[in-house]
Parts: C-alpha cells; sequence; structure tokens
C-alpha cells in the first residue's frame, strides 16, 4: 500500500466513513468557488484617502519611511533625494511592474537603473 | 528523529531552574511578547471573532481532511509539482534525500520549519554528506551552538547576546577574533554576511509550510527576516516539508487564520514577509526553483483524527501558550526533551511519541488555563492534558507514589461525608497551630511547597462548605 493511500485510509478510518461521494464533494467545490471571507475589520471602513492614511500610520509604524508624491513624474526626485539622505548607492533595480514603466527616471540621469527579479 | 529525553523532564526542569543565563533570558522574554500580543489584540476589536472563525475553518478541514488534501495534490500536479505522501519521519527524510541525489545536491538551505527538527533532518542531511545551512537567524544561531530550538517561533529565545557573540567568534574563524560583537547590530550584519552568499550557492532550499492551500495548490511561509523567500526561490529545487493538518481550503480562509497568527505569536499585525508559492517556476518568470516538491508528514496525526485529541490538529505554531506559560516560562523548552515544547508540546508530543515516553509532560501544568485563553484556535489544552493524565494513569504509568496519592484522594473525594468531615478536622488543626502567625513555614508533607514559600494558615470562619451551608447556600450574605 503507498503512503498516500495509508494516510488517506486512516484519516478516513478516524473520520469514520469512506471517501466522500459526489454530492458531498461537490458541496466543497462550491465552498470554494464561494470564497467566504472572514469578518472585516471595521477599521477599514474608511474612503480611499482613509485607507491611504490608515496604511501610512501602520507602515510608519513598523519603520517605514513615507514620501507622497503629487504625480508619478515626481518619484525620480523623491527617490534620488532618499538614496543622497542615506547616503545610499544611486543604484535602483526595478521588478516588472507596469506602473514603474512610465516613470520619467531620465530626470534624474545619475540614478542607475537596471530591471529584473 | 531528534534525541527524545522527555523521560527525564523533572531533572531537566531542575537544571533548568539552575541556570542563570536561561533564567535572565526566560524574564526577557515573559513580557515581550505577552505585552505585545495584548497590544495587537486590544488593536483589533474583531479579535475574538476571527479567532471563531479560525476554529470553524480548521474544523470544517479536519472533517474533510482527506478532500482537502487530494486536492491539494491535483493542483500542485497541475502546475508542475510534486507532492510525496510520508507516513514515517523515515519516509520523508528518504524522499527527501532521494530528491537531493538526483539533483547532486552538495548544500541545501533551509528556512525555519519544525517538522525537519521533528524528522532529523539535518543529522540525516550530514550522515548523508549534504550540508545543511539554517538561514533563519535564531537557527543558524543554535546550530553553531549545536542545540536543538527551545521555542517554536523564537528558537534561540534562550540565548543570551553575549553568547551569540561568542559562537559566532568561534565558528566565524575567518574574521577578527576581536572585532565588536556589542550591538545587535554588528551581530545581523554578520550574520547577513556570512549567509548571503549560502543563500546563491545552495542547490536545494528547504522550508516549512504555515499553510497548504487546496483551492490553489499554494504552501505559504510567514517570515521576518526574507530568508524564507531567498531558500526557496534561487536553488534548483524547492522542497516544502509540511504535516498533514497545515492544509487550508481556500486563500481567503488562510487569510483569516493569518489574521491572528502574527499577532497571537509576535504582536505583529502581520509577519514581515508572507509569501505565496505555487509550483516551479514558469517560462516567463524571473526568478524560483526549478522544481517544486511537497512532503506531506504523517507521523501518527491521522490517528489524531476522531479522537479527543483532534482538537490539537488546529494548532498554527504561534507559540502564544508557550509564552504565557508559567511552567515554560520557569523551566524553558529544552527542558521538554523534544521538539515542541510548552502547552501545545505537552499535547502534541505524547500523541506523536507515546505517553509511554512523554507521560511526564502533561503533567509539567497548574491548569491554570492561560494557554486556552490566548490560543488562536481556541484549542481547549488543559482538558487534552487530563485526558493524557488520565492515559497515563490507565496503563499503570508515571511514579507510585503519584498514583498512590491519587488513590487514597479519590477514595476520600467519592466519599463526601467523609471527605469532609476530615477537612473540617485538618482545618480546625491547622488553623489552632497557625492563629499566632497566619503560616507555616514547615508542614509535613507539603515539604514540596513549604521549601519554596510559606503555606497559609486557614483563617477564622471556617471553611467554604461550611459558609456555604451557613448562607443557606446563598450568594450574598443574608440581610
Amino acid at each position: 500500500m503507498s503512503g498516500r493511500e495509508s494516510i488517506l485510509g486512516k484519516i478516513r478510518e478516524g473520520l469514520g466513513r469512506g471517501a466522500l461521494g459526489e454530492a458531498e464533494t461537490s458541496a466543497l467545490e462550491e465552498r470554494i468557488a464561494a470564497r467566504g471571507r472572514s469578518v472585516r475589520p471595521s477599521r477599514v471602513d474608511l474612503d480611499a484617502d482613509g485607507l491611504a492614511d490608515l496604511f501610512v500610520d501602520y507602515v510608519k509604524a513598523v519603520d517605514t519611511t513615507v514620501d507622497r508624491v503629487a504625480s508619478m513624474d515626481d518619484v525620480p526626485d523623491k527617490v534620488a533625494a532618499y538614496l543622497a539622505q542615506e547616503n545610499l548607492p544611486a543604484d535602483l533595480r526595478l521588478a516588472p511592474d507596469p506602473s514603474l514603466e512610465g516613470i520619467s527616471w531620465e530626470k534624474r540621469p545619475t540614478l542607475t537603473i537596471s530591471k529584473g527579479a | 528523529m531528534q534525541d527524545v529525553k522527555t523521560g527525564t523532564f523533572i531533572a531537566n526542569a531542575r537544571v533548568a531552574l539552575q541556570d542563570e543565563n536561561l533564567q535572565v533570558a526566560l524574564t526577557k522574554m515573559k513580557t515581550g511578547f505577552v505585552d505585545r500580543r495584548s497590544e495587537a489584540r486590544a488593536k483589533l476589536p474583531e479579535f475574538d471573532q476571527i479567532r471563531d472563525q479560525a476554529r470553524d475553518i480548521k474544523n470544517h478541514t479536519l472533517a474533510h481532511l482527506d478532500y482537502y488534501l487530494e486536492r491539494f495534490e491535483r493542483k500542485v500536479t497541475e502546475q508542475g509539482g510534486h507532492v510525496h505522501w510520508c507516513s514515517t519521519p523515515e519516509d520523508a527524510r528518504q524522499t527527501i534525500l532521494d530528491i537531493c541525489r538526483r539533483l547532486d545536491v552538495k548544500t541545501v538551505t533551509k528556512g525555519k520549519t519544525m517538522i525537519a527538527e521533528e524528522i532529523g533532518l539535518n543529522d540525516f542531511f550530514e550522515e548523508n554528506g549534504i550540508e545543511p545551512i539554517e538561514t533563519d537567524l535564531g537557527e543558524y544561531i543554535i546550530q553553531l551552538r549545536k542545540e536543538p530550538p527551545s521555542h517554536i517561533i523564537a528558537p534561540a529565545v534562550h540565548v543570551l547576546k553575549h553568547e551569540v557573540a561568542e559562537a559566532f567568534v568561534e565558528k566565524h574563524v575567518e574574521r577578527d577574533p576581536d572585532r565588536s560583537l556589542e550591538e545587535p547590530r554588528e551581530l545581523l550584519d554578520e550574520a547577513r554576511e556570512e549567509l548571503r552568499q549560502k543563500f546563491l550557492d545552495a542547490d536545494v532550499g528547504v522550508t516549512g509550510a504555515n499553510f497548504l492551500i487546496a483551492e490553489t495548490g499554494t504552501s505559504v511561509i510567514v517570515t521576518n527576516e526574507g530568508n524564507g523567500d531567498l531558500t526557496q526561490a534561487i536553488p534548483k529545487a524547492h522542497i516544502v516539508l509540511a504535516s498533514l493538518e497545515k492544509v487550508v481550503p481556500t486563500l481567503e480562509d488562510a487569510s483569516t487564520i493569518q489574521r491572528v497568527l502574527a499577532r497571537s505569536a509576535t504582536g505583529q499585525e502581520a509577519s514581515v514577509y508572507t509569501t505565496f508559492s505555487t509550483g516551479p517556476r514558469r517560462p516567463e518568470d524571473l526568478d524560483g526553483p526549478g522544481e517544486y516538491h511537497v512532503v506531506l508528514l504523517d507521523n501518527e496525526r491521522s490517528k489524531m483524527i476522531g479522537t479527543e485529541f483532534q482538537d490539537m490538529l488546529r494548532c498554527i505554531r504561534c507559540g502564544a501558550c508557550l509564552n504565557h506559560c508559567p511552567v515554560y516560562n520557569s523551566v524553558g523548552g529544552h527542558a521538554y526533551g523534544w521538539v515542541y515544547p510548552g502547552p501545545m508540546g505537552s499535547v502534541l508530543t505524547p500523541s506523536l511519541i507515546g505517553v509511554e515516553e512523554a507521560g511526564h509532560l502533561p503533567n509539567a501544568s497548574s491548569f491554570c488555563g492561560r494557554c486556552e485563553e490566548v490560543c488562536p484556535m481556541r484549542i481547549p489544552l488543559p482538558k487534552m492534558m487530563r485526558h493524557l493524565r488520565e492515559r497515563e494513569f490507565d496503563r499503570g504509568l508515571g511514579s507510585q507514589s503519584v498514583r498512590m496519592g491519587i488513590r487514597i484522594w479519590a477514595f476520600y473525594a467519592k466519599r463526601p461525608k467523609l471527605y469532609r468531615a476530615l477537612a473540617n478536622l485538618k482545618f480546625s488543626i491547622l488553623g489552632f497551630l497557625g492563629r499566632g502567625k497566619g503560616r507555616f513555614r514547615w508542614l509535613p508533607g507539603a515539604g514540596g511547597w513549604t521549601k519554596y514559600r510559606d503555606f497559609p494558615a486557614p483563617q477564622p470562619g471556617g471553611t467554604f462548605q461550611a459558609r456555604w451551608y451557613e448562607r443557606g447556600g446563598a450568594r450574598s450574605p443574608k440581610p
């Protein structure tokens, strides 16, 4: 008997039944498809701005720095300023993400950009 | 399998109580985890509701465990992964070795996995010429010190900072032995430097799994260091080592349980990294392992299904019970003698290796109930420890003097009038003898108590039951 059969057999013995029938497996598949969610924490009952503020509060609580920008055009300046402030090399590695593609990195030619994993 | 030393728990505990460094470490741990969990719980008013839902998810899963394991296997296989069903630790070790032999593995990086401890994987690797490298910082430290973990989420919690520095100086021999290792940051930076190249050079990465998701064939790990990600994404193969009960039906179910996992374990809103892995690297992926294997371990868990110990399979290894346990906080994890310490270990260990081997552990409890109170999955740990004590007694195990004491007590407890008469007599005598100081520094037969603390003398007014009768059984005094 394979390990698989042995383990499944013992589980079914403990549950006092054999393998589930079609009706039961259909019900379980429906449960999976329904993707039922748990209680939603009331703290997220906010509009978009409120959620952004909540995110910033929590992320700062775990020692993350946050800079807000008016548009994606401001991103290169903010990134360059952060690297300079922290005395870090001006090297950036960009993960493949559509939101990062349209940024005008050429505004800051001293940043060395590479892309990949 | 890790050496079993549960039979010497009492002696282990005595040694632990005299270990000054350990006692300092345990004192620091006592408040940290407990306070942070309390704060995290206070910030989430829905915490207890979510606990109930987490319990219900696991109960549903266990009632259909065969179905969800098969579904998980099907989804893993559809995406190019492999599931290996292993009844015993030996099966699991051999399965992993076979994978490593086929891939000509020399080094294996490991994320933290208690199942690997359970099956003795590191020793097995070394016996077979494969170098295991622990990448979780706590596991790395105890690997250098050649000792087992003492806590299920903070394996080196028993090690003080200067002891870590000593281990680094001893083992990182290529570095200046007089370098400064006073600051935690210095220790962290050195560990990162030592491990970075090892991540890149490893042939296979082994992780555990906090969840196995049947809906998608996904394994989930939670880490605070990112070591799990580097362990599983870079090498030729990722081996997930997990026990059967880790499976949950859906992504949403995993998220629900996750809401109480980190909060209960460390008081974090979420662990720093939560990583979902589904199958091996696809052609369009930038990175990822070439192969993805899930080694499912049974090791007697299937036999817990349908018994009074099934609830123990809801455990998500948060460690909250350990953190709140007065016994664990007094003796630490090594005293328990095997992989799983504290209240959860006191139930799981005898369930896996037998009450004959581990009967001491369920007796190492005052039944204060804090473990059950804080358990995110609402596992009735004291009740199961009591079942194990009953099992131990029924099998004629344990100390003869304890068994005799229980029989004598049971004789009187079954005869309430005689019990009350003797209790009243004892109460009167002790009350008379102790009326001056109100306490006893020594009592015959109570040496285990009076060695460390005074025994209070009964106060005037009679026993609780006497006062109860006097009030006619009412809950408040008569006007």
